[in-house]
């Protein structure tokens, strides 16, 4: 795998010009590309990279196997939906809303009863989470319409301008990952972020050295379900229409494999991984079962061939202390 | 007399619980391993089953035969996929490594045998007992006689045996089993072959008690697999009873709440059970570390 | 003086096992206090109830007559008690620096506001972090080391990282099991000197050890367990030649050939 050591060298050492291509590509995208389709499929992706990085918070930093992930994704998309049908509520406010719903209802369902298990077996409860809200929206017919789904989701307003085209929602939603990936990066750069690794590398010492260890846990699980909610809001606004078929245990399991091949632990991984997949299967493009067949031997490949995922999994998970940085600190200080 | 009818329905579907559940306690509890995929091997062992049922339609041993060698073979390459490099990597690369060949397993499955469910042919016939009100099948029946006899030769196996008894000593300890010169890996991936093969077994009795199969049944069945070993204990009377008491209550669930239902009854199970005796009825209390 | 640490017919089974059996210990503020017996003999589970990292089956333990039996370990390192561990628990994917940083953790504040908006209060911290963190690297003769991986650090230096880290979070007792298993002569003097250095800046010292020249060297008082039980307390030279010790560790059958 010395391939992936050579890119990842090359791009480091013009680290600023990889940057700038990729901020003015992003830019200038939905301007140089007139396919509709290939808008909606990087629209797609955005998505999900929303919800790969919003798994690899739990998984690749909280300590955690969370496998249940179309649950918050669904909690978050239905909040939208049923808020912006019934009572017009807006997409702005919607979007913080949907996420915070997502969490609360994670912390109590998810969080509370059974964070202090271990791995296996949160991840089989995230799964039954998974399926309970499933279930839970399919039978509760007065509330969500059941397997009819909802319809006729409004299309977003900006400044009494709505918001119709693919390009305009390309925008929208990338100023959000961009907005997200900023909070998330900095919050894995602090005080919680070190607490949250150092209970995913050893939780005894991790409460020897003074971590609320469950307390940390449960703000990880509500950091992380957040962004699903707010990436189902998107996914409800978008689509205009869901049902419970979007919410099936599968979308846990794509989500799994993006976050896998990405690298989990990483920061890129969950922008990688949901890039490249997305792109295969759209290349092999058929019916939805062959998407699954990729994903599936997908993991398998990493896993036997580079169980960091292409990003290199952990070594990358922050920024770790580097002598520029600590100069950089220390010599503000002494200015002031 | 109505909740009697329940409850006998309840343990023929229970005592298919109870044998899915069996083969996923011997994996889980005897081999330590994490799996994800033993739904998906219990599905492949349904279609074996359809198969066969198609080709010998009057030898229903043969069948099982069939059934039972096919999983097997399907654990060796489970094991040769999933466990075999990862023994000493930490645990967490075995369960994805599972969960991708899952995936893999009924995405590919959807496409060999098409999405719709096929249906097996009824060859026990609709005969029922009757008592009173009360029916008992002559296909439930068959599969409670089926399973008993399944796990009576399993005890004979695993303790009649010298492989069975490898098996046993490496559930104990795997390290102590080394010392004693017992050949772990191989106890290991004839525990794994063991609960696969009785996994399809289980796989063919849904397939009979529902008249279908379908590529994306192992879910289902996987999941009350594991909240029957949760709520019973991680070893094989503990698998049992809590799959019979799983078949059980849903049925009951059913009765008062509707069908739609039916699932979340073993979810409530599973939390409940998590939250007051995680080692589940019949399980030892393992030595706790608090945070 | 009232001691600094109160163990009060302390008992942890395990079913059956009796792994701490009604121990009972005082321990003085300032002192360096020891804790042998053979293997098995109950001393890190001790530690483990101490610390908060198992629950009492029965017994209490107060410090500075607070009462802290079954409190959780968080909360008793904020009490000022640090731990080293047996098994060297570093965060191995981190380096040096990284490490030690952890241990400021309860003398931080930032909340999530915080670090998204950098305010003051995260400029603070992390400042705070990396100078005290320096500070401590140090002071214990790991400036070397700073960028390493705690993972590729040799086993006498991942050790006295531990004892930084424990350090880090600003304790008025430190618990060292075993801290020299492992090391040479050399690193066992440093350690040895280190160890009373910190004693004199301060620190309440319990240490479990199995090299007995530490043991002599360094504490004031020493218990021995065996089987769960405390069976001897006094100072080093009592505890060297107690009968009930010399027979704990050699065994009976060597016991006779030595009185003869």
């Amino acid at each position: 795998m010395s391939i992936f050591n050579y890119l990842k060298n090359q791009i480091r050492g013009k680290s600023h010009l990889t940057l700038g291509f990729l901020l003015v590509t992003l830019l200038l995208f939905p301007l140089l590309v007139k396919s509709q389709f290939i808008i909606r499929v990087v629209i797609n992706i955005l998505i999900y990279i929303m919800l790969a990085s919003s798994m690899n918070i739990i998984n690749g930093f909280g300590g955690m196997f969370s496998i249940g992930h179309a649950g918050y994704y669904c909690v978050g998309a239905y909040t939208a939906a049923i808020l912006s049908t019934r009572f017009g509520w807006s997409f702005w406010i919607l979007l913080p809303l949907s996420g915070a719903m997502a969490g609360i209802v994670s912390m109590l369902l998810l969080g509370f009863p059974a964070l202090r298990l271990r791995g296996l077996y949160f991840a089989m409860v995230t799964l039954g989470f998974s399926e309970v809200i499933r279930l839970i929206v399919l039978n509760w017919i007065t509330l969500t319409r059941g397997p009819m789904g909802i319809p006729g989701i409004p299309f977003p307003t900006f400044f009494g301008n709505s918001i119709r085209y693919n390009w305009q929602f390309y925008y929208i939603i990338l100023g959000i990952v961009v907005l997200m990936l900023f909070i998330i990066q900095r919050v894995l750069n602090s005080r919680i972020g070190r607490a949250w690794i150092s209970i995913r590398e050893d939780e005894t010492a991790a409460s020897a050295m003074g971590v609320e260890v469950f307390r940390y846990k449960l703000m990880n699980l509500f950091f992380a379900t957040f962004w699903a909610g707010v990436a189902g809001c998107i996914y409800a606004f978008f689509a205009r229409y869901i049902s419970a078929d979007s919410f099936t245990l599968d979308e846990g399991f794509s989500i799994l494999a993006m976050v896998i091949v990405g690298g989990q632990g990483s920061f890129i991984g969950p922008i990688l991984g949901p890039f490249l997949l997305l792109t295969l299967t759209e290349i092999f493009r058929g019916i939805a079962q062959y998407r699954l067949i990729i994903f599936g031997a997908a993991i398998l490949i990493v896993m036997h061939l580079r169980p960091g995922g292409i990003a290199g999994g952990r070594m990358h998970s922050i920024k770790l202390s580097n002598i520029q940085e600590i100069k950089q600190k220390l010599s503000v200080r002494q200015d002031k | 007399m109505f909740y009697l009818q329940q409850i006998i329905n309840g343990i023929a579907q229970g005592s298919i619980y109870a044998l899915t559940a069996i083969g996923y306690a011997i994996i889980l509890g005897i081999v330590n391993i994490p799996s994800f995929v033993h739904g998906d091997v219990m599905m492949i062992g349904a279609f074996a089953g359809y198969y066969s049922v198609l080709l010998f339609p009057d030898n229903l041993l043969l069948v099982f035969i069939i059934v039972f060698a096919a999983t097997w073979v399907l654990g060796i390459i489970v094991d040769m996929v999933c466990y075999r490099r990862f023994r000493n990597s930490p645990r967490q690369v075995m369960l994805i490594c599972t969960v991708g060949f899952s995936i893999f397993l009924k995405s590919s499955s959807q496409v060999i045998f098409g999405t719709r469910q096929k249906l097996i042919p009824n060859i026990l016939g609709n005969n029922f007992f009757a008592l009173g009100e009360i029916r008992i099948t002559f296909v439930q029946i068959f599969i409670v006689s089926v399973v008993i006899f399944t796990v009576f030769l399993l005890q004979l196996l695993l303790y009649r045996t010298k492989i069975g008894l490898s098996v046993r000593a490496v559930s104990m300890h795997k390290s102590a089993s080394a010392l004693v010169g017992i050949n772990v890996n191989q106890a290991m991936r004839f525990g794994n072959c063991l609960g696969c093969a009785l996994g399809g077994i289980a796989g063919i009795l849904l397939g009979v008690y529902y008249n279908a199969v379908h590529p994306l049944m192992g879910g289902n069945a996987a999941m009350k697999a594991f909240i029957a070993v949760i709520f019973g204990g991680i070893n094989i009377p503990g698998a049992a009873l809590g799959g019979l008491l799983l078949g059980i209550f849903e049925n009951m669930g059913v009765s008062f709440f509707g069908s739609g239902y039916r699932d979340i009854v073993g979810y409530v199970i599973l939390i409940i059970v998590l939250l007051i005796k995680p080692s589940g009825l019949l399980g030892r209390k393992e030595s706790e570390i608090r945070i | 003086m009232e001691p600094t640490f109160a163990i009060k017919e302390l008992c942890k089974y395990f079913g059956g096992l009796k792994a701490v059996d009604k121990v009972n210990i005082k321990i003085k503020k300032g002192m360096i206090y020891g804790i042998i017996g053979p293997n098995g003999a109950g001393k890190s589970t001790l530690f483990n109830v101490l610390t908060g990292h198992l629950s009492a089956t029965s017994g209490d333990i107060y410090f500075e007559n607070k009462k802290i039996t079954n409190l959780p370990s968080y909360e008793i390192t904020r009490l000022g008690i640090a731990r080293t561990f047996q098994n060297i628990k570093l965060f191995k994917y981190m380096n040096v620096l990284d490490n030690v940083k952890i241990g400021f953790h309860t003398q931080t504040k930032t909340n999530f506001l915080d670090a998204i908006f950098h305010t003051s209060t995260y400029n603070h911290d992390e400042r705070l972090t990396i100078k005290k963190g320096l500070e401590i690297l140090e002071r214990v003769g790991l400036a070397d080391f700073t960028y390493d991986y705690a993972l590729n650090l040799s086993y006498g230096i991942q050790r006295k990282l531990e004892i930084a880290r424990a350090l880090a979070t600003n304790p008025t007792v430190l618990l060292l099991d075993e801290p020299t298993a492992g090391m040479n002569p050399v690193e066992t003097n440093q350690i040895i000197k280190f160890i009373r250095q910190l004693n004199q800046e301060g620190l309440t010292i319990i240490i479990i050890e199995h090299d007995m020249k530490v043991i002599m060297n360094l504490c004031s008082r020493i218990s021995v367990l065996n089987e769960g039980k405390k069976i001897c307390e006094g100072i080093p030279r009592e505890v060297q030649t107690d009968k009930d010790v010399i027979e704990a560790y050699l065994g009976k059958s060597n016991l006779l050939k030595f009185n003869k």
